[in-house]
């Protein structure tokens, strides 16, 4: 009895001990990082929704569909052109070089580890990634317990900036990207990076602006992949065709540059914040505040509408930003979708939108599609900024990816009006509802 | 076998207060592991308080950590061949090992009065006035990040005034500073290592804490109440002023709140 008592004593000691190898083993030997496909947008372009009877959202298959060694050969051109989430690369020839510096993206990509000099490395992956995820999809692992959900930066849009939303250079500045991190979004679980140093934060900032590039190149490339079916030569780029290689690769270059155009401006050195001129010195008189409450409620600015008739954004409750309207199986890209789509979007409960999402896209991870509540101005949560100018911006230039959008039609003392209005809503009796009894010795 | 337990357990003292003298020692491997340094007015109360603590658990783990040693030593059954003898309790013995601590207790509880009531009840005054000081700001804890809202001009927090910041707090040095804090979401706690200040946020309560900066400098804010995932990630700085730098900063915070045009050339 007593020598199996001592056997079961050597087993267990050598189980455990087994078991402690085998843990060090996995922590040790992880897949390197790797960038994942874009499937779900895949979903969204090969299939459409039927139209015609818009409350069954049945699906019809495009005639075409992207094989797998189409996805693998994007997969190629992507890693050719931008690299790995170890080792990133900025792809030559397209106009990025002023923009993107090479040593911030390294020092921002790769693990969470220190260099020789004791400096810091992969930024991205300490401080971003756990909600943007490491191709920056929004899909992080603590992205399912957020509201509103970490931005998916793949789709190269971005909501609050400061550059002229008219035109092609509406990408944000690096200086927008740099408010947001140095203020968060109030209002969200985008927290402050005040306290990392100014170069951590210019680090982040590129290795961002490289993920929307990556993100929207690749989404051209599997929109041209798709054009492609029906050819002889499915491929993209013909690695094993010589002659066919060089022109492909080309093809590919021209496509990344109308990408990067976008993001570096006619300067090649990034966008720049628009000109906002000073306020008239009443801007925010209480005859001001009157001609924005007027506006608040009117058709020109049509603010009520969405905030509802008492600013607490009540007003309208199925509006989808554009990230969603992806996920439904919508095209955002329409004009109709990304105002609010009265038409196509309005009439359709969020259940019936959700057969598209539950039958093609909820086993690929894709997070499951949200309503956008309009904003709460009573809150004095103020998501841009609360700066006059950041109010003013978001009037005039609306908030790109949602229903919010830039109003055109306002004269200057009508924007400011509105501009004053809206800030002072917080301050209004009826947001402040009466404090609770003290509980504690009130001090003062 | 029982000496190599009784040496095991001698162990246990000598390291336990060799840690205790590395941290302390400038230089060396555990170099910055004592306590931060102090900015406060009042903080040398607190720190001596905890010296004072620390001395006296450290005397009595000291001295109980031997006796176990000595006692394991003693009588290690290798070299012990008389049979176990069967004590029953002592009742003096008993009584003299409850009323020390409790009277130890109850002195510390009472030694320790004044720094507390220095610390949580006697609210500041402001010197012109003779009434309760204003709070120069409400700090509100959310995951995760601290944010700011300064009284502003008419010392009044919640009006139009107020300058909204996040993550940095910045005060001026040698003057009495009370601030409200709350909380929106959870249990935060906010902590000033520098400062000797730490308070928890607790969901519906506003609370004031006060102290006074004798230095100026940058200096940390955290998180000591572990609040959701991103609790390491709960920081911000603190930046004490003259008072003349504190005045500047906070013109330059309220026109860049009331900012009203853009790149324009004026």
């Amino acid at each position: 009895m007593k020598q199996f008592h001592n056997n079961r004593q050597q087993e267990v000691r050598i189980a455990s001990i087994a078991v402690l190898v085998c843990l060090v083993l996995l922590t040790a030997c992880s897949d390197p990082a790797y960038f994942q496909f874009n499937e779900a947008y895949v979903q969204a372009v090969q299939l459409k929704p039927d139209v015609a009877k818009p409350q069954m959202r049945k699906l019809e298959k495009r005639d075409v569909e992207l094989s797998e060694m189409q996805k693998e050969n994007i997969s190629t051109i992507l890693e050719g052109a931008f690299g790995t989430p170890d080792q990133p690369r900025i792809p030559g020839g397209v106009g990025l070089g002023d923009f993107l510096s090479m040593s911030k993206l390294q020092q921002a990509a790769g693990p969470v580890e220190r260099d020789e000099a004791h400096i810091p490395r992969g930024l991205y992956r300490q401080h971003c990634a756990h909600c943007h995820g490491v191709t920056g999809d929004g899909q992080g692992p603590t992205a399912a317990f957020l509201n509103p959900y970490p931005r998916d930066y793949r789709m190269g849009q971005f909501k609050f900036k400061m550059t002229d939303s008219n035109g092609t250079f509406k990408k944000p500045s690096k200086e927008d990207l740099k408010t947001i991190l140095l203020e968060g979004i109030p209002g969200t679980a985008m927290p402050s990076f005040r306290v990392l140093a100014g170069t951590d934060i210019n680090q982040m900032i590129d290795y961002v602006i490289y993920l929307a590039i990556r993100g929207e190149v690749e989404r051209s490339l599997i929109n041209a992949a798709l054009e492609l079916t029906s050819d002889e030569h499915p491929l993209l780029v013909d690695f094993n065709n010589g002659d066919k290689k060089a022109d492909d690769l080309v093809f590919v270059g021209e496509m990344i540059s109308s990408v990067v155009i976008q993001w570096v401006g006619p300067n090649k050195t990034g966008n720049v914040q628009r000109t906002i001129a000073a306020a008239p010195d009443n801007w925010n008189s209480p005859e001001s505040v009157k001609i924005g409450r007027t506006l608040f409620f009117q058709g020109k600015a049509n603010c009520f509408s969405c905030h509802g008739q008492t600013a607490i954004g009540d007003g309208q409750k199925n509006l989808y930003d554009n990230w969603t309207l992806e996920l439904l199986g919508l095209d955002p890209s329409s004009s109709d979708a990304a105002t609010g789509g009265e038409a196509d979007v309005a009439d359709i409960s969020l259940e019936s939108q959700l057969y598209f999402y539950n039958e093609h896209l909820s086993g690929i991870g894709a997070l499951k599609p949200r309503a956008i509540s309009p904003r709460n101005l009573r809150l004095g949560n103020f998501r841009g900024g609360r700066r006059p100018i950041d109010i003013y911006q978001r009037i005039t230039s609306g908030i790109q990816g949602t229903p919010m959008p830039g109003n055109t039609k306002l004269t200057e003392a009508e924007t400011w009006g509105l501009v004053a209005y809206v800030l002072s809503l917080p301050y209004e009796a009826s947001s402040r509802p009466q404090s609770a009894p003290a509980f504690q010795r009130d001090r003062n | 076998m029982g000496r190599f337990w009784s040496l095991l357990f001698l162990s246990v003292p000598i390291l336990g207060v060799a840690v205790f003298v590395f941290a302390v020692v400038p230089g060396g491997i555990f170099a910055n592991h004592w306590l931060p340094e102090d900015i406060s007015q009042h903080g040398a109360v607190i720190d001596n308080l905890f010296m004072f603590i620390l001395y006296l658990t450290g005397v009595v783990f000291v001295a109980t950590s031997f006796l176990l040693f000595w006692f394991m030593w003693k009588y290690d059954a290798d070299k012990n061949t008389e049979p176990v003898k069967y004590l029953h309790g002592s009742h003096t013995l008993e009584i003299i090992w409850s009323i020390i601590p409790a009277a130890t207790l109850l002195f510390i509880a009472i030694f320790q009065m004044d720094a507390w009531a220095d610390a949580r009840m006697k609210y500041p005054t402001d010197k012109a006035t003779g009434f309760k000081k204003p709070p120069l700001l409400l700090v509100t804890g959310r995951q995760f990040e601290w944010r700011m809202q300064y009284a502003g001009a008419d010392k009044v927090i919640g009006t139009p005034d107020d300058i909204h910041l996040v993550n940095d707090l910045h005060i001026p040095v040698n003057e009495e500073i009370v601030i409200q804090i709350q909380t929106e979401d959870v249990l935060h706690s906010f902590f000033l290592p520098n400062m000797r200040i730490k308070q928890d946020v607790v969901p519906g309560m506003r609370q004031h804490i006060w102290f006074e900066a004798k230095n100026t400098g940058t200096y940390d804010i955290v998180c000591a109440e572990l609040c959701g995932w991103g609790h390491y990630k709960m920081r911000g700085r603190l930046i004490v002023q003259t008072e003349d730098d504190f005045k500047e900063w906070m013109a330059s915070a309220i026109a860049e709140q009331n900012k009203t045009s853009l790149n324009a050339n004026e």
